[in-house]
């Protein structure tokens, strides 16, 4: 008979067994990559464009192609997703619209990635004529996270506190006037950990891009959002299959910048979650 | 301000206008009545807006006679369930009525219908006549907006915008679009002042409104309100929340405030109702047992139900 107390033990032993394979095998991932990849980040790289000679060849159309799709799927994510999620809360109730409108958003974020390209390849690219640009590249992507920032804003407005919302009607402000001045900054921390969240998802996709046409060689730099693109996550795709060496060296390196994109900007969400939750609550 | 000191001894307990009126009346012929600049916002207006002095107008007695709110066979239903039945009570001018009975009675739903804040509640429904200055508040093309300037309300947890204590009084002020930087601050001063809470504020009126004490935070809420000039105050056991000290503070500001304001208070404090209101309506089961002049109802209550309550022999 094992007691109670050792159950409880073993549970706990378990359980901290599970952290830590988890985070082993993170460290080792990353503990490789870095040393397969380090050495070869310089200057040189983050600047030269891609060549067919691994030693030759930079990031830098990638890069700038990840940092315009960052950018510009910000700007299409975050207005749509905060407009739908107050939508939802704040004027939506219990309609039949907003019932339909939440299976949908439940649905979209099970769809897998590939099939966001490809709807992004039928109606952007061609049916649009947006062609294999950045835009539409991003607009594919802002489809994709749209649930996340969606998910994310409505969890932050509810919750904002009822009696900040009834404090602001009983002096007589409207409920436009109560979202925009007492939910939104209440729970600003809370979206903008959504939308950063979200664009860390983004950064990573490669899959939807190569079928809305994102290129592997992309000789010059992007400058308007109409131009083709490619993205750090395809330029690593394409190093990591081919078969010399000195090409998966490129690809760590790669791996390295990209990951640096993504802790980075998950620092700015956890940075400012907390700036934002101290405000709320007592100062003295 | 010792706070022991306005705890009425039982005589002044039963008189507790005779008392304030005449330290009132005093007030006003010693210092002269001046007219506020801030011009009063668009509403008929019932009371002289609050001067900056706070020097109070005189009261006119005959008027305080006449009804401002008046209900009629009032009826709220949330979804299935009853929550008031048949209540028809009138609440005059510049009192202070309490609204009385165990929880569950249905007087905070009763006391919100009057700023329509129910409408928010899913189910809710409402039949029966309410008329506030004579205008049907449910019927007829009301903005609720308009309403609520005019039907200001304290609820029972103090709270304070998560902004900056001056911040908080203006916003009554900015939502209405009013820009005029000179006339919200004597708003935030005037206000403030009203509620005694300008000494304890006036070098940190830009900190943080949430750093302020559970009493502080409450009396801030209540300028908060006054800043929009209404003429009726509800209150939703505006003390529940708060300490004995910080209890009596605010009661003593009710005295101050009814010789501007029609108060009509939710209290779950039987003490407290004795002590400031005028009259007393009492609720039980969603129905209105016995309503009156409080003296009346704490000393010789007609139903027997009243009676057994205010003694604490149940609820």
């Amino acid at each position: 008979m094992i007691s109670n107390k050792t159950k409880d033990k073993l549970f706990q032993y378990w359980a901290l067994s599970c952290t830590v394979l988890g985070l082993v095998l993170l460290s080792i991932f990353i503990g490789n990559i870095l040393l397969d990849g380090l050495h070869r980040i310089d200057w040189n790289f983050l600047t030269a464009l891609p060549s067919r000679r691994a030693e030759k060849a930079g990031i830098y159309t990638a890069m700038l192609g990840t940092v315009w799709i960052l950018v510009l799927t910000a700007m299409i994510a975050f207005p749509l997703g905060v407009a739908t999620a107050i939508f939802l809360e704040e004027y939506g109730g219990q309609s039949r619209l907003s019932k339909l409108l939440e299976i949908n958003i439940s649905n979209l974020a099970g769809v897998p990635s590939v099939i966001y390209g490809l709807l992004g390849l039928e109606v952007f690219a061609r049916a649009l004529k947006l062609g294999p640009s950045l835009l539409t590249g991003s607009i594919t992507l802002s489809l994709l996270v749209l649930p996340i920032v969606i998910v994310s804003t409505r969890e932050a407005i509810k919750a904002v506190p009822g009696s900040l919302r009834e404090a602001s009607y009983a002096l007589g402000a409207t409920q436009w006037q109560t979202i925009w001045n007492q939910v939104l900054p209440a729970s600003y921390g809370g979206i903008l950990t959504g939308v950063i969240l979200a664009l860390s998802r983004a950064v990573g996709e490669a899959a939807p891009l190569i079928v809305v046409g994102a290129l592997a060689y992309v000789p010059f730099a992007p400058t308007t959002p109409m131009d083709e693109f490619t993205v750090l996550p395809i330029q690593i795709f394409n190093w990591v299959s081919r078969p010399q060496h000195s090409f998966s060296i490129n690809a760590s390196a790669a791996i390295i910048i990209l990951l640096l994109i993504t802790f980075l900007m998950n620092g700015i969400a956890v940075y400012m979650r907390n700036k934002w939750q101290n405000k709320l609550k007592i100062k003295s | 301000m010792n706070p022991t000191s306005i705890l009425p001894s039982s005589n002044e307990l039963l008189l507790p206008q005779n008392r304030i009126l005449y330290s009132t009346e005093k007030e006003t012929d010693e210092r002269p009545m001046k007219q506020s600049k801030v011009p009063s916002i668009n509403r008929p207006s019932i009371h002289a807006p609050l001067s900056p002095t706070g020097a109070v107008p005189p009261r006119d007695k005959a008027k305080s006679k006449k009804p401002i709110i008046e209900t009629n066979h009032v009826f709220v239903k949330y979804g299935e369930f009853e929550a008031i039945h048949d209540i028809s009570l009138d609440i005059y001018q510049n009192t202070v009525t309490a609204l009385i009975g165990p929880s569950g009675c249905g007087k905070s739903t009763f006391l919100r219908l009057f700023n329509r804040m129910n409408d928010y509640i899913e189910g809710f429904s409402v039949t029966g006549d309410i008329l506030i200055e004579g205008k049907n508040i449910y019927q007829d093309k009301i903005e609720i907006e308009q309403l609520r300037k005019e039907v200001g309300m304290v609820f029972q947890k103090p709270n304070p915008f998560p902004k900056s204590i001056y911040e908080n009084v203006a916003y009554g002020l900015r939502i209405q679009g009013i820009k005029d930087k000179a006339r919200i601050g004597q708003t935030v001063e005037r206000t403030l002042k009203n509620v005694a809470l300008w000494d304890e504020v006036k070098d940190k009126l830009h900190q943080s409104a949430l750093a302020l004490s559970g009493g502080q935070q409450q009396r801030l809420c209540i300028a908060r309100t006054l800043a929009v000039e209404p003429a009726i105050l509800l209150m939703d056991e505006p003390t529940s929340a708060l300490d004995p000290i910080a209890t009596a503070k605010i009661e003593e500001l009710l005295f101050e405030l009814k010789k501007q304001y029609t108060i009509v208070i939710v209290t779950h404090n039987m003490q407290q109702a004795g002590r400031i209101s005028d009259r007393t309506a009492f609720f039980f089961m969603g129905k209105l047992i016995e309503y009156g002049k409080t003296k009346k109802i704490f000393t010789h209550p007609e139903h027997p139900q009243t009676e057994s309550y205010i003694t604490g022999r149940f609820g």
